[in-house]
């Protein structure tokens, strides 16, 4: 028997929610190290360049 | 350990395979997820679910089983597509986890020689079955938000919707007769055009809130009053298709019961003549819903308008005749039933006699010339009058007693009802030489004084309220003397009907013509029966204008 219209569209909102949640959780944790490994990388050239006292 | 932690040729391998198992774990749950609802999805069909509602609420005498339609999605479908998508998590982890499982926990435990493999290999599998449960977990939280918002949305919305037709039925006092089996019920089945399949109950719910879907994919209205006008009624019980609107508009049901020869079915015609006089001067249409009405009408009426005498009813003739007051919307139905004077004679055996039990207003046909003291002052049961009268032999007060009696044995609070007591064949008496009351009262005390006094006192006890009438069955002007619509609009009337019951109020309504398409006649304001006043014929004011 054929889905009804009306639930593929209940489906399809339930499945696009949970693919946005996912995907920004998993972006989010992704992302996490790549980004702390820039921060800790970029800390010390910008010492090196005196970056942190430019603006005293 | 944290000198290996600064190493990045340690972190970013493991956060590879970690990476690695978790993708492993979304598509473990994607897999899952798309096999649950879109390749293998456990779709609630209308049959299911009607078999899972009757199992948790079984069907009692006279109820329905729910209407083969389907569901909404947040009532039963969120739930099998939960508990699929969780199998099949299940399912899929089991598969991942079977091999691993048996190499290392049962055949081949010398693996573990090399520890760090099998824990490696475990924990990757460990890793990837949490994200995949996770992931489920996300899923189900989504469909459980979801379909709670839907339910405190749906909920309250198809209960306002239900309250509101509730109101409206009451008010507009809507009902569905069957003029077969004489089945009354507060709404229709309502048969889907595509299918057949009847639905019972299309009252917003769980199956729509202003559309359902039928098990054929065919969307219905919801509620009875939309319901009506789109698809076809038909009787809950013996399945007989009704008139358009059946269960949405204002439905009267009035038995005409009486002894054999008092003259009902005549007065079932001329009453409807002059009811269409009357409403065609209201600016009101009378139609005929279903053929067989539309037949007995027309033949009817050319009865009445011809003044030819009218056949004996037989006695295996059902005479359930239906028109419709109005058009559209605020139209109303308006049952006439009558049988043979014989199962009066038995009122409390047949169930042909059924339509007694439902009627909101009933008319007692009283023939006259039934009556002993009439007779005599006719000279005898003999005389020229009386014979060619054809009257009733029995005794008019035994048909009421066993119409009475049945209403009471089945329970009807015929205390809530109202009566019209119409003593028929007038223009015979008046032929005959006798004299003749007007209005309710005076009618009253004549019968009284003719020795009917045990008939109007039951008949004010038995009914809330009761009415006489003096009626003519003939082509009678409305509002003349021996009216034979008089009784038939005073019920109307009472039950809320647009028809006015004075036939005069209908005069500055727009096509206050006959239906013939000429001018009423000229009309004097008889209140016969009306009001419960004495009548007193007030000439034409517009006739003595002219002469």
């Amino acid at each position: 028997m054929r889905t009804p219209p009306h639930v593929a569209a209940y489906r399809s909102v339930i499945v696009t929610i949970t693919f946005l949640i996912l995907l920004s959780a998993g972006l989010g944790l992704a992302g996490y190290g790549p980004l702390a490994t820039l921060h800790r990388t970029a800390g010390p050239v910008s010492h090196d360049l005196h970056l942190d006292r430019i603006s005293g | 350990m944290s000198r290996y932690l600064q190493d990045y040729h340690f972190t970013y391998a493991v956060a590879i395979v970690i990476g690695c198992a978790a993708a492993l774990g979304v598509a473990l749950f994607a897999v899952a997820l798309a096999r649950a609802l879109a390749a293998d999805p456990d779709l609630v069909v209308p049959l299911a679910e009607q078999a899972e509602q009757v199992k948790a609420r079984p069907v009692g005498p006279g109820e329905f089983a729910p209407d083969l339609a389907w569901p909404f999605y947040p009532f039963r479908q969120s739930r099998a597509d939960l508990e699929r998508v969780r199998r099949n998590v299940a399912e899929n982890n089991a598969a991942v986890w079977r091999r691993p499982a048996r190499w290392f926990f049962h055949d081949a435990v010398g693996w573990w020689i090399l520890f760090p493999i099998p824990a490696a290999i475990i924990s990757f599998l460990f890793l990837a079955s949490v994200v995949s449960w996770l992931c489920f977990a996300v899923y189900a939280l989504v469909s459980t938000i979801c379909t709670a918002a839907s339910l405190a949305l749906l909920v309250p919305a198809a209960a306002l919707l239900r309250t509101a037709e509730r109101t409206r039925r009451s008010r507009v006092r809507t009902e569905a007769a069957c003029v077969r089996c004489f089945h009354v019920t507060p709404w229709a089945a309502y048969q889907c055009p595509a299918c057949g399949h009847p639905h019972h109950d299309v009252r917003p719910g769980r199956l729509g809130l202003f559309v359902r879907r039928c098990e054929c994919g065919t969307h219905l209205p919801t509620r009875a009053s939309r319901a009506a006008w789109r698809v076809t009624p038909a009787c809950k019980r013996c399945g007989a298709p009704m008139a358009p609107g059946s269960g949405a508009v204002r439905d009267i049901r009035v038995p005409v019961f009486g002894d054999i020869s008092a003259g009902k079915t005549r007065f079932l015609y001329a009453s409807l003549n002059g009811i269409m006089v009357t409403a065609g001067r209201a600016g009101l249409e009378v139609t005929f819903p279903d053929e067989p009405s539309s037949e007995q009408a027309e033949f009817g009426l050319g009865v009445i308008r011809a003044r030819r005498e009218t056949a004996k009813t037989s006695t295996n003739t059902q005479v359930a005749l239906t028109f419709r007051l109005g058009s559209g919307r605020r139209s109303e139905l308006v049952h006439l039933f009558d049988a043979a004077g014989e199962h009066f004679r038995a009122a409390r055996r047949p169930d042909v006699l059924r339509f007694l039990d439902d009627g909101q207003g009933l008319v007692y046909i009283l023939d006259p010339f039934s009556i002993e003291a009439i007779r005599k002052q006719l000279g005898g049961a003999d005389a020229p009058a009386v014979r060619a009268a054809r009257a009733a032999a029995g005794d008019p007060q035994l048909t009421y007693d066993e119409v009475a009696s049945r209403l009471r044995d089945a329970g009807v609070p015929a205390s809530r009802g109202k009566l019209a007591v119409v003593v028929s064949k007038a223009d015979l008496l008046r032929s005959a030489g006798l004299d003749l009351p007007a209005g309710s009262e005076a009618t009253a005390q004549w019968l009284w004084d003719l020795g009917m006094h045990n008939l109007v006192m039951a008949a004010r006890r038995d009914f809330a309220e009761v009415r006489f009438f003096v009626i003519a069955s003939q082509a009678i002007s409305p509002g003349d003397p021996d009216d034979p619509g008089a009784p038939l609009r005073w019920l109307l009337r009472v039950h809320g009907s647009r028809l006015p019951a004075d036939p005069a109020d209908a005069d500055g309504a727009p096509g206050a013509e006959t239906p013939a398409g000429r001018p009423g006649p000229s009309r004097s304001r008889s209140r016969s029966g009306s009001g419960g006043r004495h009548a007193r014929v007030v000439p034409d004011e517009r006739a003595e204008a002219r002469s």
